[in-house]
């Protein structure tokens, strides 16, 4: 099955597990690569109607996505392989032209492309997330925790903290069982000797504007589609961790400024979308072209727009946005 | 300044939108629902700076560097707790506007915004099509926000079951809408003594 993915939460796990801090969670990196592609076909490649036009411009924009993606053995291709049938011809007007059915650049894994390196070592880009764990945490104790007496301990009472704090739910984590608690810019796990076990560095705190990007977080370059979509520049103009993307200074890896959230989820085409898009959401700009008919639902996230059937709910088409 | 969906049907609902929520019954939407409710030029993160209820709120995006993301080419909608959803929390709700706790308000409001473009008319239509009569959206934090009507009010809910309700004229954007809500949509919990 042919995926097209957004779920590039899991570059954090392949950077983290660079690292030699290792990571407290399960599974591995997978080096990028994705055993669940093999086995998969385009047989249920949505047909978008006619028109070729779409494709050429985007690869104008993105030629070197599918040049990279040539080859590779990842079921038929929804564009890029000269099938006539892909087109938004019958959608109207608007943007339709400079709009692109999403191919195969965001569905690799096994491609990595070394785009720079940063400090010695390699910045990768990543195209294919779906098979990497999510997240996970750094082994060890947070710097602040460290540094106090005696260190790397739970607080014995946690002065006004609030009680959900304590669970990763509450950051929007998915984390394993066990204690978590609050620290100066971190959740951090309690390990098995009583002190703590690892941390994850949290938006607005360890990850705040003006903080230095932490060195267990390798960077690591998302793909073309993203950087032009949400502006990001080159790769070390930008860090990912859980779902956010962030701007830094390419010197100092200091952050600047949050440039983009994410749902993350996973969508597959041909197979359901996922839960939670159940309200038409389609950026103003190009209602008048994607709008809810008998025969084509869309709902957007994560830059994209997707064409769902309104029956079976199953992703027909991704469709990546024209830059404005 | 900002773009406003008067609320003659309920709160965010305009006169248009409540003959669609009265008549809709096939779930599409899309073009021709918005001649009356265009955005203008302005960004949602400036929109949500200029609104006199929603300080809280643009204070936090400006603290945590979000700014630039309500500012950018993505869309997203942003359920925005009024300054009185915080000062209806008390103790809770001044430590969570604390800058120590920032980390913690950035998590409430990623529980609050969701992607794409969701009017209030968008959302009235949905549930008045559903069977269940509530539909759901995802969160940037990963969870889902339910919502559902009741005598023209929209009512959202989170995971954890608590619920908010429209409040207010939507804020519609170049690239998003803020829709104020009159609560957070989160159980923060309660301030330790």
């Amino acid at each position: 099955m042919r995926r097209i993915t957004t779920a590039l939460a899991a570059i954090f796990i392949l950077a983290s597990a660079a690292h030699a801090q290792g990571n407290s969670q399960g599974g591995g990196p997978g080096g990028g690569g994705n055993g669940e592609r093999g086995g998969g076909k385009a047989a249920g490649a949505p047909k978008e109607g006619g028109g070729s036009k779409d494709r050429g411009n985007a690869g104008r924009k993105q030629g070197g996505n599918a040049e990279r993606r040539g080859g590779q053995a990842v079921g038929a291709p929804m564009e890029g392989g000269g099938s006539k049938d892909r087109g938004n011809t019958g959608r109207g007007g608007g943007r339709g032209d400079d709009n692109r059915i999403a191919g195969n650049d965001r569905e690799r894994g096994h491609d990595r492309e070394v785009v720079g390196r940063w400090r010695d070592v390699d910045v990768v880009r990543i195209n294919n997330f779906v098979s990497v764990p999510h997240r996970g945490l750094i082994a060890g104790c947070p710097p602040g925790l460290a540094k106090k007496n005696p260190p790397c301990v739970p607080p014995g009472q946690v002065r006004n903290s609030f009680l959900r704090y304590d669970r990763p739910d509450f950051w929007g984590l998915r984390l394993d069982g066990g204690r978590y608690w609050y620290d100066d810019g971190y959740l951090v796990r309690l390990g098995p000797d009583g002190r703590a076990g690892g941390f994850i560095p949290l938006l607005g705190g360890a990850l705040a504007i003006g903080n230095v990007w932490p060195t267990f977080y390798q960077p690591v370059a998302v793909p073309v589609y993203y950087e032009s979509y949400y502006g990001l520049g080159p790769y070390n103009a930008y860090r990912y961790a859980d779902n956010v993307i962030y701007r830094v200074n390419p010197e100092t890896a200091a952050i600047t400024s949050v440039a983009a959230l994410l749902t993350g989820d996973d969508f597959v085409v041909g197979s359901p979308m996922p839960v939670g898009y159940d309200v038409y959401n389609v950026p103003y700009a190009y209602r008048e072209q994607y709008y809810d008919r008998p025969d084509a639902l869309y709902r957007y996230s994560d830059g994209s727009i997707y064409q769902l059937d309104p029956e079976t709910r199953l992703i027909a088409a991704a469709i990546e946005l024209a830059l404005t | 300044m900002h773009q406003g969906i008067g609320t003659p049907f309920g709160p965010g609902l305009t006169g248009v939108a409540a003959a669609l929520l009265l008549t809709a019954c096939s779930g599409e939407s899309g073009a021709g629902d918005e001649a009356a409710t265009a955005p203008g030029d302005a960004t949602l993160a400036t929109l949500v700076s200029k609104s006199d209820d929603l300080s809280v709120v643009s204070a936090t995006l400006e603290d945590a560097g979000l700014v630039q993301v309500f500012d950018g080419n993505a869309a997203y909608t942003l359920f925005a707790p009024q300054d009185s959803a915080f000062e209806s929390l008390g103790e809770a709700g001044e430590l969570l506007r604390s800058p120590e706790q920032r980390p913690a308000m950035v998590a409430v409001l990623r529980d609050h915004i969701v992607p794409g473009y969701l009017t209030p008319d968008d959302i009235a239509k949905a549930v008045e099509a559903d069977g269940d009569g509530k539909v759901a959206m995802k969160t940037m934090a990963g969870h889902t926000l339910t919502f559902t009507t009741d005598d023209g009010t929209i009512t959202a809910t989170g995971e954890d079951g608590t619920a908010v309700h429209f409040s207010g004229d939507a804020l519609l954007a170049s690239n998003g809408v803020a829709i104020p809500v009159d609560g957070l949509a989160v159980e923060v919990g309660n301030a330790a003594p």
